[in-house]
């Protein structure tokens, strides 16, 4: 009985060392399910950084850290002295870039935008006599009806132009989407420069801006920048009308989503852009207040 | 009261009678409020003329023209009084005739008068007003310096130098938020060794800088300054002496140190210049300088984000390169932080691409050119275009394009 377990003991054995013998192939190896992914380890520096395409998006489209928060530097404004870190939800600050909404909402901002007051006058509006011009035979031209025909010099316009509401629908998640789709464009470009609240410069003078854009690299050559208020502020306002050649000034409420994909840069106050995500987020949060 | 230059109305002669020898005290009362609403600088010097009230009483009393004792007996004159004394001393005839005589008499005889205003001298006006005037006062003064280090080396030392002041000041104990407190001044910390360890970093210092060294240049030189008005650069001096025994790699800074102790009233000029001499990277090159370091110092975590925001800070401060926050976020280690700093930027230009790619570049059969090559770049690369452009000229034809007469034919 001892005997008759031991060899099947030792034939149990013999078919394990085969099949861990038959695992040692490397393909079988490489195709053997992983039970753990190796952590993603450090390589040592390339002496030459590539020049080539750098795709950060995709590093850190898959990196955990920017799940839920991403990190925002906070900077005293004319100075450009960094104060703090804050945190800004990803959902606000690090969406992937949509062409195709930020193209929708650009079209929509544009259709409303539209005055919409070209107007013609049609036959029945040109002012005149409804008088027949000449007889209807015998003179050897045309036959004519009114002098406001619009076949006539000073005639009618038959489809000529009337005003008319331009404006288009867009739904209103999609262009709040848009809205946090710029901005996290800007946030991802290393573009989107978040300003203590306060921002003010010292004197209302366009050399005195041009100076401050000058030094950080914001002006024309830098592809001039767009400067994002709360509100009116007095100085920087009147500067900046002296300084339009290096980007201009608007406040929150004047903004919308192409003035954000514009200019090379975007600086704000840290008041407007809560007011830009507090307003443009109806896709994530529910109208219905939940009932816990 | 109204001061105004009129040079002379009848109403002043009227008054001048008046008041004068003649005491005729008719005057209507119109004339005599409009007397009285100006006051003019003709009307002060004829009332000069007359003798104070307090001499007539004296010469009452004395009963003479001349009497004895001070001419003004209740005290000097005042301040205003002397200014105007001087200022009557020398009239304005005679000043003016002092200046014509000084004046060299020009020579009138090789005098032309000008036809155009080209060359003359441009007198008034208010061009170049604010450039003078409200400019330099003016200056706008940012935290980031204005000129960005380029040099990926040079970089990468500032990184360094940031990770190590920043872990300094944690080991002194300090709040990391005062890391750019002070103007950066010379680097001290090319000699202390840093590597990652559990804590965050291990520094190592040694005898040239110590951590006392680092803090304090770290912190704002406020008493400095206070103690450099009152006497003469004194403190000044001595930190400039300290920074150079400091310097390890500077062979000559005992000269220099003995040089600055034997002057106390250098000034301060003189003291930066003595700093530009001790330069270490007058010897030492940034690359020579990144190399020698271990490299073990990029494995330097910045978890915790009070560290990173110094260093981040820091190295803004240093090397004027803004860090955006899309690459703060994701920097672990210092090396991440690196790799995003020393990245050249987009080329703008597609010229600018292809020029940095070695494989295009070392191709026998390929040139790269910013410009679109015409047959009259090919011309001039063989030496034609100049005897075909002579040609064109001689024959009025156009050399390039058309003529606009050939369009004009077709109209």
């Amino acid at each position: 009985m001892a005997s008759k377990g031991l060899q099947s003991f030792s034939r149990s054995l013999k078919t394990l060392r085969a099949f861990t013998s038959s695992s040692k192939d490397p393909l079988t190896q490489c195709l053997a399910p992983r039970l753990s992914r190796s952590m993603a380890t450090e390589t040592s520096m390339p002496s030459q950084i590539s020049r080539e395409y750098d795709p950060t998006f995709f590093q850190t489209a898959t990196d955990p850290a920017f799940e839920l928060q991403v990190l925002t530097t906070i900077y005293k404004f004319p100075t450009m002295e960094p104060l703090r870190f804050e945190s800004y939800a990803s959902k606000h600050l690090h969406l992937p870039l949509r062409r195709d909404i930020l193209h929708r909402a650009v079209i929509f901002e544009g259709d409303f935008t539209r005055q919409g007051t070209a107007s013609t006058k049609t036959r029945w509006e040109v002012h005149g006599s409804h008088r027949k011009i000449r007889p209807q035979k015998g003179m050897g031209s045309a036959r004519l009806g009114t002098k406001q025909s619009p076949m006539l010099k000073g005639g009618g316009k038959s489809f000529g132009p009337h005003p008319r509401d331009f404006a288009t629908a867009l739904p209103k998640k999609m262009y709040d989407l848009a809205w946090r789709t710029a901005l996290s464009w800007r946030y991802r470009r290393g573009e989107l420069i978040v300003c203590e609240d306060g921002m003010d410069i010292e004197h209302p003078y366009g050399r005195f801006v041009k100076q401050i854009f000058d030094h950080n690299h914001w002006g024309k050559a830098d592809g001039r920048s767009l400067v994002i208020t709360g509100d009116f502020k007095e100085n920087l306002h009147t500067a900046m009308q002296e300084a339009g050649e290096d980007g201009r000034v608007q406040t929150v409420r004047e903004v919308d989503v192409k003035d954000l994909l514009e200019l090379g840069r975007v600086i704000i106050e840290k008041r407007a852009l809560d007011e830009i995500l507090a307003e443009h987020q109806s896709d994530l949060v529910s109208k219905v207040r939940s009932a816990v | 009261m109204r001061r105004i230059t009129i040079p002379g109305r009848s109403i002043d002669l009227l008054r001048a009678r008046a008041t004068g020898q003649t005491p005729s005290p008719y005057l209507c009362s119109v004339c005599k409020h409009h007397a009285t609403s100006f006051s003019t600088t003709r009307i002060r010097a004829a009332r000069n003329s007359k003798v104070p009230l307090t001499e007539k009483i004296r010469r009452r009393i004395w009963g003479t023209d001349r009497p004895p004792g001070l001419e003004d007996p209740y005290g000097g004159k005042s301040v205003f009084e002397n200014t105007r004394g001087r200022a009557e001393v020398e009239e304005p005839e005679e000043r003016e005739g002092r200046l014509e005589a000084a004046k060299p008499t020009p020579d009138l005889s090789t005098y032309e008068p000008a036809s155009t205003w080209d060359g003359l001298e441009k007198v008034g006006g208010y061009e170049g007003w604010w450039e003078e005037n409200w400019d330099p006062y003016h200056q706008f003064d940012g935290f980031l310096p204005k000129e960005v280090v380029k040099d990926s080396d040079e970089i990468t030392a500032a990184l360094r130098r940031a990770v190590v002041e920043v872990f300094a000041l944690q080991w002194a104990g300090l709040p990391l938020r005062d890391i750019s407190a002070a103007a950066p001044g010379d680097d001290l910390t090319l000699e202390v060794q840093i590597s990652p360890s559990a804590a965050g970093a291990a520094l190592e210092f040694s005898q040239e800088a110590s951590l006392e060294d680092i803090v304090q240049s770290l912190t704002p030189a406020v008493e400095d300054e206070t103690t450099v008005k009152g006497n003469q650069t004194e403190s000044e001096e001595d930190v400039a002496a300290d920074r150079s025994t400091i310097d390890p790699l500077h062979p000559s800074s005992e000269v220099d140190e003995t040089a600055a102790k034997e002057n106390p009233t250098e000034s301060e000029e003189d003291v930066a210049a003595d700093r530009s001499t001790v330069d270490p990277l007058s010897q030492m090159t940034y690359d020579e300088l990144v190399a020698s370091w271990d490299p073990a110092w990029l494995q330097i975590s910045l978890e915790n984000p009070e560290v990173k925001f110094a260093v981040m800070k820091r190295t803004m401060q240093l090397t004027g390169l803004r860090i955006p926050d899309a690459a703060i976020m994701p920097a672990k280690t210092v090396k991440a932080l690196l790799a995003h700093l020393i990245k050249p930027p987009k080329p703008r230009k597609l010229v600018e691409a292809l020029e940095q790619k070695e494989e295009l570049m070392n191709l026998p059969n390929v040139s790269i050119y910013a410009k679109r090559i015409t047959p009259i770049d090919k011309h001039k690369r063989v030496g034609r275009w100049k005897v075909i452009e002579k040609e064109l000229m001689e024959r009025g034809l156009p050399v390039t394009g058309h003529e606009k007469e050939d369009h004009a034919q077709w109209r």
